[in-house]
């Protein structure tokens, strides 16, 4: 498997703006870092300095998946290189470590795992569903 | 057996052979200088230096060559090891090849054979592949095979190519791979 940090993009075609440092990739669009795996209609690629600091997919819906410990979906998803996080919007969806999370807008923080989910202020609020048997309780006080 | 007249059938068939292969002989000797080959180079030149320009003295492209044969009556020059520049004010292409083949009065050149081209507009890039087309009067080049493209922080492959050289717009087809590396965080 291609070292965790490496990215791979994979699609049917893709047009290269070399000037903006921009590859956006269309059809069957497929992102992947380590066990990370996006998939979506496009996926925008963006260069600052040489170095990949951005992509944006958009889909009906994107989805997300890190191995079995996030699942998440929504219509836009911008992965932020610099802050390390992925925003999604759009009837937005995280299921992670068992927990989820729905909203216009959910945020997941890759450094510290933690999720962070908001409304639109219109109408959609956020619905957040901890299971009965919270899977983290039962990992850290198993006599109980 | 009858005995058969000169212009009997097999008489007949035997003249006519006889008069076929008459023509066939006189045609081989007609005098070369009326139907010259066509496979006849016009020019060959070495060590050759190429520049076009466009209607408004533009320099489109710059073509250097270690050999040039121009077939005149085909139309067309044969390049070997060209090194091809193309210029837009600055410029943004070079490519370099085994062989290559100009035709359409320059407008339209082939390079062929272990191709390396070098884009310089914004971040560096290098394509190879095996066959890449140039069309001046389009001004685009493009690969109709498999490429593989080294740029900033990764390398990408795609099997066939079209690059504006106006916009700088590369357009990648028939599946694409990318490869990125991640900057240290």
């Amino acid at each position: 498997a291609p070292p965790a940090g490496e990215i791979t993009v994979r699609a049917d075609q893709a047009t290269f703006r070399q000037q903006e440092g921009l590859g956006v990739y269309q059809g069957n669009a497929e992102l992947r870092q380590g066990n990370r795996q996006i998939n979506a209609d496009r996926i925008e690629l963006r260069l600052s300095d040489g170095a990949f600091s951005r992509a944006e997919a958009t889909g009906s819906p994107v989805r997300l998946r890190e191995g079995d410990i996030l699942d998440a979906r929504g219509q836009v998803l911008v992965y932020d290189v610099t802050s390390q996080t992925i925003t999604l919007t759009g009837d937005a969806y995280i299921r992670h470590e068992g927990r989820t999370f729905e909203g216009a807008r959910v945020v997941y923080d890759l450094g510290s795992r933690n999720v962070e989910a908001s409304g639109d202020g219109e109408g959609q609020r956020v619905r957040l569903v901890i299971p009965a048997q919270d899977t983290r309780e039962s990992t850290t006080t198993p006599e109980e | 057996m009858r005995r058969q007249g000169l212009l009997s059938a097999t008489g007949l068939i035997l003249l006519s052979l006889i008069v076929l292969m008459t023509l066939h002989e006189w045609e081989d000797r007609v005098p070369d200088f009326l139907t010259q080959r066509e496979d006849t180079p016009l020019i060959i030149a070495e060590a050759v230096t190429a520049r076009s320009f466009t209607i408004e003295g533009q320099l489109e492209y710059d073509l250097q060559a270690e050999k040039l044969t121009e077939m005149d009556l085909l139309g067309e020059t044969l390049l070997e090891h060209p090194r091809l520049a193309l210029h837009d004010t600055q410029r943004i292409w070079e490519v370099e090849s085994q062989a290559g083949r100009v035709t359409d009065k320059g407008r339209h050149i082939r390079l062929t054979g272990a191709v390396a081209a070098r884009h310089f507009g914004g971040q560096p890039m290098t394509l190879h592949t095996e066959e890449l087309v140039y069309r001046s009067s389009q001004e685009q080049i493009s690969a109709p095979g498999a490429v593989r493209i080294t740029h900033p922080s990764g390398s990408t492959r795609a099997g066939a190519m079209e690059a504006n050289l106006v916009t700088g717009e590369l357009q990648l087809k028939n599946r694409v791979e990318s490869h990125y590396d991640m900057p240290a965080s």
